[in-house]
């Protein structure tokens, strides 16, 4: 059923992105970094600290006897007051995401339909995407509170539960167990798809459609379902941000239910999680889609471009499909984006199962250690993800500074910031090469570390737990030398498809 | 429990070991830098769409004055971004491109048209002209 949701959503979204054509991109899109390759000698250095201290971590829990399976938590708003005060907090600023929804979609709709010069785009890819999941892994879970389809549904719930108080709103079915998140997994297929491949990404019109499209069937969902079930188990980016703030150090508290804790930064990851499927290759995509997004900007990814464009004038391409140049470039990123998931998802499955043999089934087969090691991926994702959009984030975020003031692209100058020229050399290289490198390396560690304790709980028995992380060791070093090397390319445009 | 925080220390060591360590290497290592000449000058021909393979990256210092003198075989509209310079070119006049090099990073020009504006669907070959690419100093 959801899954058949899912599937007219994708459907509508494609239907959306061919509707609306008609208002052309500018030739260079969207979120152009300015970015130097790293150079050589950090490719080195970092490639070479993550190996050496790979082995450090190893060496040291193989004669830490004991299991730190209870981490400190500090408990924050402790008070009444502070409980009451920071609900009142969360109101506003419910409401003011929920403002800038509205404005978003409203620029997206009616501003002018020039990327840079309508606050939908940047709020999207910039704000949305980028600054929100980062908040995340650092902060929290601030989707929570941010969440404008939550907020909105919630106040038309408390409006309906006013007016008809005996009368539920909503339909009240039952969600299927079967489904578990797969419609969150789809729809995150979905969403990457749209930020590294459509054409519409920097279309305002296209974009804010699309939101709407997606509105549509989160409120739809909601209504059918609970709108606690749909954001569990649909809301694509009720789960996404939720995936990245098990990693934050400040959480709600479980065991009161209100106010939040304070803990030791991927604490969270430590828990057993009892992931479904859909969750674990959630979490792989994640990874891997982050990094597909590194490689196409490869001079590797611009041999690929350059090889469609080249395929002769009478391949299939262009007479059977009859695709445009661009429209050829797309297809073969689509092709390379599934590739490349299903590569990690191979990947992972292969090191479980090889674990699975060393250990002789004691932590359970293949899939059981799956689903209890992908976690442990985590924070070389988020990793990857500073290191990727670090400098993104400083350099193109400055475009917020002048759409402030003029979201429409109509020539308002609301706060009189409308003519800031954003200084792309805010974050310079050298800072971007030591956050980038120091990040994986960092994101790499605490994944050893995490792999580790999570092995110790998992097998019991220390010289087992050390035998099954070796080949979890090989993935993780791996991945982190294929992230240093994708940051080590020359960043390469070719024909953006526009 | 007495290891975490020798952890800690060893990490925290390992890690203020590694960034200074990394911070001497790059001007030993770093792609060859061509020598601190304040002005830097480039002659580029636009032929069929394309420069030579040798004016596809310009490399500069971070503070040089450069100087890219362009000729195209066509009518162009060149674009350097992030510096944000535009230039027309008529056929086989050269046009000049000046900027100080004052922010560091890999900024592509780009010819957002050529000649009259094209009719045909598949033009190969588009994308960046060259890169320039300023290197911190």
């Amino acid at each position: 059923m959801s899954a058949r949701l899912a599937t007219g959503c994708l459907a509508l979204l494609a239907w959306a992105s061919s509707a609306l054509v008609g208002t052309p991109a500018q030739a260079h899109g969207f979120g152009q970094r300015y970015d130097l390759p790293i150079p050589l000698s950090f490719y080195v250095f970092g490639a070479g600290a993550t190996v050496a201290l790979s082995f450090v971590m190893a060496a040291m829990f193989l004669q830490t006897a004991h299991l730190p399976d209870a981490y400190p938590r500090l408990p924050l708003l402790r008070s009444a007051a502070s409980r009451r005060w920071a609900g009142r907090l969360a109101i506003v600023v419910r409401t003011l995401a929920v403002a800038y929804f509205i404005l978003m979609i409203g620029a997206g709709l009616f501003g002018a339909q020039v990327p840079l010069r309508n606050i939908i785009v940047v709020s999207v890819w910039i704000v949305g995407w980028v600054v929100i999941s980062l908040c995340s892994a650092l902060v929290g879970d601030v989707w929570r509170i941010l969440n404008p389809w939550d907020t909105l549904f919630a106040a038309v719930e408390k409006i309906h539960g006013r007016l008809r108080p005996n009368h539920p709103f909503g339909l009240g079915r039952t969600y299927p167990s079967s489904l578990e998140t797969w419609p969150a997994f789809l729809l995150f297929v979905a969403f990457a798809w749209m930020e590294l491949i459509w054409d519409g990404r920097d279309v305002p019109a296209r974009l804010a459609s699309a939101m709407l499209v997606y509105s549509g069937l989160t409120w739809a969902g909601m209504f059918v379902f609970g709108r606690t079930t749909w954001c569990k188990s649909a809301e694509v980016f009720t789960i996404v941000f939720g995936i990245f703030a098990q990693f934050a150090p400040v959480a709600t508290d479980e065991g009161s239910g209100n106010g939040l804790i304070l803990r030791l930064p991927a604490g969270g990851l430590l828990e057993d999680w009892r992931t479904s499927w859909a969750m674990m290759l959630l979490v792989i995509a994640l990874l891997a889609t982050v990094t597909f997004d590194g490689l196409l900007e490869t001079p590797l990814w611009a041999y690929v471009d350059v090889a469609v464009i080249n395929t002769p004038d009478d391949s299939l391409l262009w007479t059977f499909f009859g695709f445009s140049e661009a429209a050829a470039l797309r297809v073969a990123r689509t092709a390379g984006l599934m590739l490349f998931i299903l590569l990690f998802i191979a990947a992972f499955l292969s090191i479980c199962n090889i674990m699975a043999g060393v250990t002789h089934g004691k932590g359970g087969g293949t899939l059981a250690l799956a689903h209890r090691f992908v976690f442990s991926l985590l924070p070389i994702s988020i990793a990857y993800h500073i290191a990727h959009y670090f400098s993104y984030l400083f350099n193109g975020g400055q475009l917020i500074i002048p759409l402030l003031s003029d979201p429409f692209g109509f020539g308002w100058d609301l706060f009189g910031t409308a003519s800031y020229q954003p200084d792309i050399g805010l974050v310079g290289p050298i800072l971007q090469w030591y956050v980038a490198v120091a990040a994986i390396v960092v994101g790499h560690i605490i994944a050893v570390c995490l792999a580790h304790l999570s092995a110790l709980a998992t097998f019991g028995d220390r010289r087992l737990a050390m035998r099954s992380q070796l080949s979890i060791l090989v993935l993780m070093v791996g991945y982190t030398m294929l992230s240093l090397w994708i940051l080590s390319q020359p960043i390469v445009e070719t024909s953006s498809g526009s | 429990m007495p290891s975490i925080p020798r952890m800690a220390m060893i990490l925290c060591g390992v890690l203020t070991l590694a960034l200074f360590g990394a911070n001497a290497v790059p001007g030993l290592m770093s792609p060859a830098v061509a020598q601190s000449a304040p002005s830097r000058q480039f002659a580029i021909a636009i032929k069929d769409r394309k420069v030579e393979a040798a004016a596809s990256l310009l490399r500069v210092s971070q503070g040089d004055a450069v100087e890219m003198v362009l000729t195209s075989d066509e009518a162009a509209e060149l674009h350097l971004h992030g510096y944000n310079i535009l230039l027309s070119l008529t056929p086989n006049v050269p046009g000049t491109i000046k900027f100080t090099a004052k922010i560091a990073g890999r900024f592509p020009l780009e010819a957002h048209r050529f000649g009259a504006a094209s009719g045909s669907q598949r033009h190969r070959g588009a994308g960046p002209l060259l890169y320039v690419e300023v290197l911190p100093r």
